[in-house]
């Protein structure tokens, strides 16, 4: 019979202080997760110590999560999301001034990233437009507010909306379509 | 409000993102925490984010994963509010485990006269005990030798009796007549595989026989998923040991498909696209 994956029952050892919860969810999870702050960052060292100190918070801070906050996935996803951009500020505030010049190119993360190349993932992602890429790149990934990003690209603050929305409707309808693919694909 | 007024502004996929100030960011989770509609939206876009960073996994390096859970082994957790509140029904150890001291000193006179007339009864009591005893040994040993029998007996029909509602719950679901059979054929990656679903929407349950497929290797395990609206659904990984999913209930409306992936050990939480081994529309 069935093992369900039952990430709630997972949650709620969890939150019962089960060390082993904890491992399971690090199995279920951990490669988004440092996928997500590989790409912030884009430094493996550094992407570790994010992704440890992380999964100590996940630990620690169990009991405030609850479903009515969205999903649990979500939840460690933000985490992440929010540690990785501070670090990220850390570095850039002491690299200020010293090279200006160079580009940190958010998009080329070190480590192989799964899934993507088997399915042709990359080629979807790159429908994308350019200007919904930067907007997600600078929002999602780099953490700047949208009057932010509308200053740093000179372009007006109600267009930078309208991309940042675009672009995760452009992202809903490649999923889909990816799935209705997979299926038709294998019929 | 008219809800969907509200989602076609576009503000949920800008929530999803952080694309909102933090007055926006308040009133979508306010909002969303009122109507329904809002939530299920906001859930999807998430989801669809989800998607996004399963597509740029990245497996950590392996030893990460045991130094998290040793640095985890000190750490306490957070008390959630309530949880703080709650309190413990264990009797404080420190006040039990006090041996009571019991004052034996004789007071008086007529003290010594009972106790010199309770002596005798002792020691009849005694013997009684003593007799009693060993007469309870024998029963006991006999008691004993009764209830192995008893237990192999009863273990033997207990495991009759839920093969027996294993069949039944198969045959139930089986020959209802609301129940459809769903051949899931091989994929290139494994023309030869197979498996069958029985699925029934009126009675919103399925079973899953599953002979048909290569033995995974050890680190791997398959998993079933249902894909209804378009979104994959985890219907669980199944047993190495056995080849059946009991009949399951799963409360999912429009199923358009069903498929099982190659994961690792315990699933995943969406599926690897490029390791489905058998998929079957209905």
């Amino acid at each position: 019979m069935a093992k369900e994956t039952n990430i709630g029952e997972l949650i709620v050892q969890l939150q019962d202080g089960n060390e082993a919860a904890l491992s399971q969810l690090y199995d279920l999870y951990s490669g988004s997760l440092y996928g997500l702050i590989l790409k912030i960052v884009n430094d493996d060292g550094l992407a570790q110590d994010i992704l440890q100190d992380c999964f100590v918070k996940i630990w620690k801070k169990a009991n405030s999560y609850s479903s009515s906050k969205g999903s649990f996935f979500t939840w460690m996803l933000n985490i992440c999301r929010n540690k990785s951009i501070d670090e990220l500020r850390k570095i850039e505030r002491v690299r200020t001034g010293k090279d200006n010049l160079k580009q940190e190119n958010v998009y080329a993360s070190t480590g192989t990233e799964t899934n993507i190349s088997a399915i042709g993932l990359e080629d979807h992602i790159a429908k994308l437009t350019e200007d919904q890429q930067i907007i997600l790149k600078y929002i999602y990934f780099k953490g700047y507010t949208q009057q932010e990003v509308s200053d740093e690209l000179g372009i007006p603050l109600g267009t930078v909306k309208t991309r940042a929305r675009s672009a995760v409707q452009e992202l809903r309808e490649i999923f889909v379509s990816i799935l209705l693919l997979w299926i038709a694909k294998s019929i | 409000m008219d809800c969907k007024e509200y989602i076609a502004s576009g503000i949920i996929e800008r929530y999803v993102i952080g694309a909102v100030s933090d007055q926006e960011r308040r009133e979508v989770e306010c909002m969303s925490s009122i109507y329904p509609e809002l939530k299920d939206e906001l859930h999807a876009a998430q989801s669809t984010i989800e998607s996004y960073m399963e597509s740029i996994a990245v497996e950590p390096p392996a030893g990460l994963k045991q130094s998290i859970l040793e640095s985890i082994k000190n750490i306490e957790q957070d008390p959630s509010e309530t949880k703080g509140k709650i309190v413990s029904m264990k009797p404080d150890k420190a006040e039990s485990d006090q041996p009571k001291i019991v004052e034996m000193k004789p007071k008086s006179r007529l003290n010594w006269a009972v106790a010199a007339a309770v002596v005798p009864l002792i020691g009849l009591g005694i013997m009684y005990f003593g007799e009693r005893n060993s007469r309870i040994e024998a029963n006991n040993q006999l008691a004993k030798v009764e209830a192995e029998t008893a237990k192999q007996f009863e273990d033997s029909l207990t495991g009759l009796r839920e093969t027996l509602a294993q069949n039944e719950a198969y045959q139930e679901l089986i020959l209802d007549e609301s129940t459809q059979e769903v051949l899931l054929a091989g994929t290139d990656l494994s023309p030869e595989s197979q498996a069958r679903v029985f699925w029934s929407d009126a009675k919103k349950q399925f079973m899953l026989v599953s002979d048909r497929l290569p033995a995974p290797v050890s680190s791997k395990q398959y998993q079933l998923w249902a894909i209804a609206d378009g979104v994959p659904v985890d219907l669980g990984v199944l047993d190495k040991q056995s080849t059946i999913v009991s009949p399951k209930e799963i409360d999912l409306e429009n199923i358009q498909a069903f498929a099982i992936t190659l994961e690792k050990n315990g699933g995943s939480v969406k599926p690897t696209l490029d390791q489905m081994y058998v998929v079957g529309t209905i």
